[in-house]
């Protein structure tokens, strides 16, 4: 049950145009817009957000196999908010889910997970203009997706499977794995 | 509105986010946004109210929900059309 996101805030720029009419309204709730507004950085909030809610929709995903694209169905509230290292909850219906978002370099990372606990076990890996084979960054390890492109990670000397989130963004990479 | 003159519109509107342009070339009814076309989530939403503007209607969260197809597109565009 976690899930992961990552944004790299330069490409972020240049793809979207987050000040168009509409943007933000259809992405993010009135409390989400507000949190905005009185951001330091309200740009890199706006992602900072998105990035939550793609990251617990991914967790969605894993188990519904449903798409819907309802970014009004996950509300963000923050609870710790450093230069460094953001962390919150986001609602999805009635579940609430626990991320915690750091930066590196121009990119946000945020791994979402169902309780603290299972947050602080997640293993993180953020990089920089690596390669998008993620088998290569797994010692030890395939990746592949299954029929319904759902990722996973193989022991490649047991056939021990696990869950695994990826995410690609620009120049940047992230898994986060138990 | 036909088929055939949707997708050509539609086409147009997606062209500055589908990093797929092979599959640009191929769009069909069946075309997915994400999958096929690799547009960027956050990206849909711009494709959202590019056809808003495009086709002057408003196109509500939950409608939004299931646009991530041609087809579905369609379907939106020519319902809001209807009841104007």
């Amino acid at each position: 049950m976690i899930g992961n996101d990552i944004i790299d805030l330069h490409l972020a720029e240049k793809e979207s145009n987050i000040c168009r009419r509409g943007f933000l309204d259809k992405l993010f709730l009135p409390a989400e817009q507000d949190i905005i507004a009185a951001a330091a950085q309200p740009a890199a909030m706006v992602w900072l957000l998105w990035s939550c809610k793609e990251a617990v929709y991914k967790i969605i995903h894993r188990h519904s196999r449903e798409r819907l694209y309802a970014p009004h169905h996950y509300v963000c509230a923050l609870q710790q908010v450093t230069p460094t290292i953001v962390t919150g909850t986001v609602m999805h219906h009635q579940q609430r889910w626990y991320f915690k978002s750091t930066g590196m370099g121009a990119c946000i990372h945020t791994q979402a997970a169902a309780s603290l606990l299972l947050l602080e076990q997640v293993q993180v890996f953020t990089g920089y203009y690596l390669t998008t084979n993620y088998t290569d960054l797994l010692p030890g390890r395939v990746f592949y997706k299954d029929a319904a492109g759902i990722p996973f990670t193989r022991n490649r000397y047991t056939g021990e499977c696990r869950p695994v989130s990826v995410s690609h963004h620009g120049k940047y990479l992230g898994i986060a794995s138990i | 509105m036909d088929q055939a003159t949707f997708i050509a519109e539609l086409r147009e509107i997606v062209k500055p986010y589908a990093k797929n342009q092979e599959a640009l070339a191929q769009i069909s009814l069946s075309t997915d946004f994400i999958n096929d076309l690799k547009i960027n989530s956050a990206n849909l939403v711009d494709v959202v109210l590019d056809v808003e503007e495009k086709y002057d209607i408003v196109i509500q969260n939950e409608e939004m929900e299931r646009m991530l197809n041609v087809q579905a597109a369609m379907d939106i565009v020519n319902a809001k059309l209807q009841e104007k």
